[in-house]
């Protein structure tokens, strides 16, 4: 049993590629922020549309338990709120930038 | 069930729960056939009991194995005027204690509850972590 599989691998593609942002910047072929940001986006819809469908299964009668659900609803409830941080996060960073006086 | 690292802990409380969730629909099938008499193979109803094992290596959560029937033989009961009485007017009755089937229910519903506030201490500290981003 090794412990250090529990890594954050959810954060996995846009972690790695958020620290490759000054590398795209600096016109390599490594994905840029944009689409890290845009791949977490995806991940989230994905999480999402997952739990729409978990719902949809048990009110069908094609889910024959709770859990499921309940941790479909709560896995996309959490990473839509890590992605709304990370995007209020974002938005204040670009205020700073307009902030500032030339 | 979403394959997601990030949620790791998450999964691995919900396979808690499905197994649990097995184990609670085994005694209540034990339950309700406390007192049967005819099966399909034959015979009266044997207690089942649920198995569980890991999944694979490392943190992958547990599994139902299978539901297996109870070794213990049948309980006899002089009952001559039922219709499935021996010769010797003995009933083959299921070998289910319903009083330990309770206690066992009840041991099910508890590691259910521990799954689950497992889970809710995970939401809680995850929810806790994301606030630090503000």
């Amino acid at each position: 049993m090794e412990p250090t599989h529990i890594t954050p691998n959810g954060m996995g593609p846009a972690a790695g590629s958020l620290s490759g942002a000054a590398g795209a910047a600096a016109g390599k072929g490594q994905p840029g922020f944009k689409e890290a940001l845009q791949g977490y986006l995806e991940h989230v819809d994905g999480l999402q549309q997952e739990a729409d469908k978990a719902l949809a299964d048990l009110a069908t009668g094609k889910m024959d338990n709770l859990h499921e659900l309940i941790v479909a609803i709560n896995e996309a409830d959490l990473s839509f709120r890590l992605m709304m941080q990370i995007r209020n996060r974002l938005v204040e960073a670009y205020k700073e930038i307009m902030r500032m006086q030339l | 069930m979403a394959n997601d690292a990030l949620f790791r802990a998450m999964d691995l409380s919900a396979s808690g729960l499905q197994a649990e969730w097995v184990r609670m629909q085994v005694v209540a099938n034990n339950i309700a056939n406390a007192e049967t008499t005819e099966t399909v193979e034959g015979g009266p109803y044997r207690r089942k009991h649920v198995v569980f094992a890991t999944v694979l290596d490392g943190l992958n959560g547990v599994q139902v194995r299978g539901v297996v029937s109870s070794l213990s033989g049948p309980r006899m009961v002089y009952d001559p005027s039922h219709p499935d009485a021996d010769e010797k007017g003995f009933v083959a009755m299921p070998d289910v204690n319903p009083s330990l089937e309770m206690v066992d229910l009840l041991a099910a519903s508890r590691a259910y509850e521990a799954n689950l506030t497992c889970m809710r201490n995970f939401k809680l500290i995850c929810e806790e972590a994301i606030k630090l981003l503000r």
